[in-house]
């Protein structure tokens, strides 16, 4: 029983983990990415207000 | 088992309703009206709240307050979006690391608060010092060390969670029944075999019960931290609904979504409620 | 290459700018000041934009002239804001001073709901949330800032000195993009119209038809050209600023502002623009 839960808990951290990565950070996506040749990045913030 | 009143603890709801059942125990016979209950009295109660929510609105001539069919509308809005599951899954995902780490760090570190009186006089103040700072109030330090990343929500679900598991588990140690603990020592147990099979068992109910309550607190602050540290997730959904104008209706989609999963979490960590080496510490109201 | 980050309120930016999430953020021009004065490696190098900021009061109220404020509650951003800089602008050519009226800091998006309400009295902040009350119906412009404050400065772009000092040909390159767009926006209406829809849909997560409004009804509302940071126009800022309390007026022109990137305006090309996802 112990190990059940065990399992289903672990499986449940890689699951969302996994998830995440793809859908949210794209860690997963392959063609173009919006970096830098250097590969450094350059975040620009703003309020969508003038 | 008889269950002594030291280590009795608050019941869990009405809700559960097969209480009381081993594995090994015949079935008996459930009168119907246990499971009409069950799920129709919550029914009821939900159609007249929304019947009230709708006439409510209508009534007081309001044009920015959706009604239930608007916020339905703009659930299924969300969905077609496609943000919907992006979202629910970022907040999900910082809930998972946040309340786990809240686990790993809280529990050892409450059975250490509650087993050696030392550590509980040396560390005790300091907790119930940082425990009332609310998560919000750290939001602008997480931003300041962590950036606009997942770290910041995952680290203020921890510092929400942490403080409510170990003091729970350290109130479960200082439970434990003098009388479990004198005769597991004329057993003759090492420190280490009192720890595993007295300790644990004796406090895994109360353990359990911090656990959900920590769960609740953990999911209340990432919709809160979300909507000021992060780019995703079910609380920034809800500030960004509200940016793009008037879009209320989203706003009030989002709360609901927020409110379903809420439920959602509460109902699994009652299921682990209802396993045996938890349950026998729940009062027999509902067997 | 550049990638834009939104947020929803002004603390949240400044935070992420210290953090150094951000490499350059548009940013409150005395709130840059400000931090500058605090020791902050900031640098102000490009304007975001001139005017595009009207106080609005709700249709009903008995408010017609500035004067008609005194006494009342007034909704600004951010005490570190040229609307709070205007506001004293303004009283202080009518003979009143700021601690005629109260102010109360809010975030941008909050303001419309509050005028509708009647929790304040007026509003003041950049578009297109002062035209929402507008196109809404129950709001009405009491001043836009070209009447009072000509080529009023809201936003700034602001920099890392560290950014410039490390990565001076990207600083160059997005500067150079924001003029180019500038121009091409002022340059044709039918332009405007393309970025309200392109814009408002994929980067604001706002309505097409309010920013297509924001952009037209005047068409000089908010403009995009004349961006250079001159020291004329900070100074004026500067002094307005300690005169009413925000700012300690230590750290000179120099200091915060580099107005280097773009040296003459009149050579900047308007970029033609594409669509790209």
């Amino acid at each position: 029983m112990r190990r059940l839960v065990l399992l289903v808990v672990f499986g449940w951290i890689v699951f969302v983990t996994v998830l995440h990565l793809w859908l949210n950070l794209h860690v997963f996506d392959a063609g173009p990415r919006c970096k830098d040749k250097e590969g450094s990045e350059f975040r620009v913030g703003f309020l969508p207000v003038t | 088992m008889s269950t002594p009143d030291a280590l009795a603890v608050p019941p869990s709801s009405a809700g559960r309703q097969s209480g009381g059942r081993g594995p090994g125990d015949a079935a008996p016979s459930r009168p119907l009206s246990l499971s009409y209950g069950a799920v129709l009295l919550p029914l009821v109660v939900g159609a007249v709240f929304l019947l009230i929510w709708d006439l409510a609105v209508r009534l007081s001539g309001s044009t920015l307050f959706p009604k239930p069919f608007d916020v339905a509308l703009g659930i299924i809005e969300l969905v077609e979006q496609g943000l919907l599951f992006k979202y629910v899954v970022a907040s999900l995902f910082r809930v998972t690391w946040g309340f786990t780490l809240a686990v790993l760090v809280g529990v050892p570190f409450g059975l250490l608060l509650g087993w050696f009186r030392r550590v509980q006089e040396a560390f005790n103040p300091m907790i119930q010092a940082l425990r009332p700072i609310s998560p919000i109030a750290w939001i602008p330090l997480a931003i300041l060390w962590f950036g606009v990343s997942d770290a910041a929500p995952v680290f203020l679900i921890f510092l929400a969670s942490v403080f409510p598991i170990a003091v729970s588990t350290m109130a479960a140690v200082q439970g434990v029944q003098m009388v479990h603990l004198r005769a597991a020592q004329n057993f003759g147990l090492t420190q280490f075999q009192l720890f595993r099979w007295v300790i644990v068992p004796a406090t895994l109910p109360q353990i359990v019960t911090g656990l959900r309550i920590a769960l609740g607190i953990a999911w209340l602050v990432v919709v809160a931290a979300e909507m000021i540290a992060v780019n995703s997730g079910l609380g920034y959904l809800i500030i960004d609904a509200r940016n793009a104008g008037k879009r209320y209706d989203l706003v009030v989609a989002g709360m609901t979504l927020i409110g379903v999963i809420g439920w959602l979490l509460d109902l699994l960590m009652r299921q682990v409620e209802r396993f045996p080496a938890v349950r026998w510490a729940y009062g027999a109201r509902h067997e | 290459m550049f990638e834009p980050v939104r947020f929803n309120g002004w603390p949240e930016l400044k935070e992420a700018f210290l953090s150094d999430y951000l490499q350059a953020a548009f940013i409150l021009a005395p709130m840059a000041m400000a931090l500058r004065e605090q020791g902050v490696p900031i640098k102000i190098v490009y304007l975001g934009h001139r005017d595009g900021t009207t106080m609005m009061v709700h249709k009903d109220s008995y408010i017609h002239r500035i004067e008609d404020l005194r006494g009342k509650k007034i909704a600004i951003p951010n005490r570190f804001s040229n609307q709070r800089l205007i506001i004293f602008r303004a009283f202080k050519q009518r003979g009143m001073r700021i601690d005629d009226v109260a102010l109360l800091e809010m975030p941008p998006p909050d303001m419309p709901a509050v005028l509708q309400v009647r929790a304040v009295d007026a509003v003041i902040t950049g578009e297109p949330y002062s035209a929402q009350t507008e196109m809404d119906g129950y709001g009405r412009i009491l001043f836009m800032t070209k009447d009072v404050w000509p080529e009023f400065i809201s936003c700034v772009l602001a920099v890392h000195e560290k950014t410039i000092r490390d990565n001076r040909p990207q600083v160059q390159r997005l500067v150079d993009g924001i003029a180019g767009s500038g121009k091409w926006l002022d340059q044709r209406m039918d332009h405007r119209m393309q970025a309200a829809a392109f814009v408002g849909k994929n980067y604001y997560h706002q309505h097409p038809a309010l920013l297509r409004f924001v952009l037209s009804k005047p068409p000089d509302r908010v403009k995009y050209t004349n961006l250079r940071v001159c020291r004329n126009d900070f100074e004026e800022i500067e002094a307005l600023g300690v005169e009413s309390g925000i700012l300690k007026g230590t750290a000179p022109f120099e200091d915060y502002a580099d107005p280097s990137f773009i040296e003459d305006e009149t050579v900047i090309q308007p970029y033609n623009w594409e669509y790209t996802r």
